[in-house]
């Protein structure tokens, strides 16, 4: 045995580790209990896409525009998921495999949690505005970018109104389709158009 | 070693000369080491439980702090603790 010198502290570490054989159970169920609630979090956050990747919106993305913004997308979302895992890191700790607990190795691990969950901590921060930042941000490019379509855009004139938009081919024989900035989609007769004139913008 | 003392008065003491030995053996989910303890020399059980989360595997034989746990009422012992109080360093596989 090496010479150490023991105080009484050693001891009450010691009479902490040998009371977590009572708690086994506990303890791994509701570590268990954490990491569920945390990964519900985790697939939760992946429901951010859908606000990006709406129908509406992503379809008037084209070209490089939706190669930008798509990646964009992945890297806020991975930044929100390393965000929300550090934060979960902090929380809850690493569920390691189960190692003998003597009252040394318990005092040694309680000091590095805390030294880790506090950098865990540090790094969630920076993941959460990283992600939520990029995220807003493709939002905004993913309207600006939408909103200047390239294609052939041209004011349809019917006489009892006059429509804006990306000209298209109609369903229906001899029809055409305007569709608007707003997404409403009209198909117009070529009968009933008066005048078609090419426009820079609507 | 001695004739087990009863009459020793409960007090939580170390003496680095202590050098006891213990016999290993898994019991479930802990590791028991039976032996005798160095102050009041009455037999003694220590168990070291393995928990979840851990602080990762250690190989070979590591330091720790055991203390006596033979289950008499030593003089003077507080509530919930029969034993001599004693507590000492001990080498071990784990």
């Amino acid at each position: 045995m090496s010479p150490r010198g023991l105080a009484i502290d050693d001891k009450r570490w010691a009479q902490r580790a040998n009371a977590l054989q009572y708690q086994e159970l506990e303890l791994v169920r509701r570590t268990a209990e954490q990491w569920r609630t945390g990964m519900a979090a985790l697939t939760a956050l992946l429901s951010v896409t859908s606000i990006i990747a709406a129908p509406g919106l992503a379809d008037r993305v084209t070209g490089a525009w939706r190669t930008a913004i798509g990646l964009l997308v992945l890297a806020g979302l991975l930044a929100l998921l390393f965000g929300t895992w550090q934060a979960m890191r902090a929380a809850f700790g690493h569920p390691d495999a189960a190692t003998t607990m003597t009252g040394e190795r318990l005092r040694t691990w309680e000091s590095q949690q805390a030294q880790t969950a506090a950098q865990a901590l540090a790094r969630a921060r920076t993941g959460a505005l990283t992600g939520m930042t990029l995220l807003i941000a493709t939002a905004g490019i993913t309207f600006l970018a939408a909103s200047s379509v390239s294609g052939p855009m041209a004011r349809v004139d019917t006489g009892n109104a006059v429509y804006c938009g990306k000209l298209g081919k109609g369903d229906g024989a001899a029809t055409i389709t305007v569709s608007g900035r707003d997404g409403t989609i009209r198909t117009i007769p070529l009968a009933s158009v008066r005048s078609l004139d090419p426009a820079a913008t609507c | 070693m001695g004739v087990a003392d009863t009459e020793n008065a409960w007090a939580e003491v170390t003496d680095s000369k202590w050098k006891p030995t213990f016999e290993r053996s898994i019991v479930g989910l802990t590791v028991r080491f039976t032996g005798t303890c160095p102050r009041c020399q009455h037999p003694t059980v220590f168990d070291v439980p393995k928990v979840i989360p851990g602080s990762g595997t250690v190989r070979g034989a590591e330091e720790f702090t055991m203390y006596c746990q033979c289950g008499h009422p030593h003089k003077d012992h507080p509530d919930g603790d029969n034993s001599c109080g004693a507590y000492w360093s001990y080498e071990g596989d784990l």
